[in-house]
């Protein structure tokens, strides 16, 4: 078996990339990720609105349409809200770091 | 919606079997009726599924096929001949031609849809089931 050594020429500058606060790559800048979902977000709670004013018009054929529309709206504002808490307990966890 | 795709099919097997149930309804409330525009007694009506390729899914995983209804079709059985000739519909004969409904393939219908229903409604559940215990994970 052959172990090839480690090329600190190829690893450096990529950790001093990755390091700086911009986007890896391939991957996707944190900001722009961030309000793509939050668009997201709005376009389904927004869809489950259209949904149930339909309903009460008179317009929707199906009730399960503007339950599944409200469902998705359901689902998609707990998966925010867990990540919402994820982000305020990391920066709570680092806020009361001792330095 | 990748995470969604689950829903957007069991909401299809629900729209299907809905429309189902509406052509079901219809012959059951026809089962008498002798008199149509196209002329002749009602014909039984039948729905024909097929699958859908859900927009969400990607195509080449072949899973995340829901269904759609692509047609009513009648049925082409002779109809039911009673023997009445007082009836205004009543043939030279005296007899009269009533609609090839039959209650019973229709009340099998019927239960099927009703069924298939509430197993799509059940499969909606559970996956809402799945995304939350997912979301537990979180907690």
């Amino acid at each position: 078996m052959k172990i090839t050594p480690l090329n600190l020429q190829q690893t450096l500058p990529r950790m001093a990339v990755e390091g700086g606060g911009k986007a890896r790559e391939g991957g996707i800048d944190f900001k722009a990720g961030l309000n793509r979902a939050i668009d997201g977000l709005n376009r389904v709670q927004n869809e489950a609105d259209d949904m149930v004013a339909k309903m009460v018009t008179g317009e929707v054929e199906d009730i399960h349409q503007v339950v599944l529309a409200v469902e998705k709206a359901n689902l998609s504002m707990q998966l925010a809200v867990q990540v919402r808490n994820k982000v305020v307990e990391a920066y709570q966890e680092i806020m009361h770091m001792q330095v | 919606m990748g995470i969604f795709s689950s829903f957007d099919i069991s909401a299809s097997g629900l729209t299907a079997n809905r429309l189902w149930m509406d052509v079901v309804a219809s012959n059951i409330a026809n089962a008498q009726t002798t008199r149509t525009p196209e002329g002749g007694p009602y014909r039984r009506r039948e729905v024909v599924f097929s699958t859908r390729l859900e927009e969400a899914s990607s195509p080449d995983l072949k899973g995340g096929q829901g269904v759609r209804v692509v047609g009513i079709v009648e049925d082409e059985s002779p109809p039911r001949l009673v023997y009445e000739p007082e009836h205004p519909d009543a043939r030279e004969d005296g007899y009269v031609e009533m609609p090839n409904v039959n209650a019973v393939t229709e009340m099998v219908d019927m239960l099927v849809a009703s069924r298939a229903y509430e197993a799509n409604a059940a499969a909606m559940e559970a996956a809402k089931g799945m995304l939350m215990r997912a979301l537990d994970i979180m907690k």
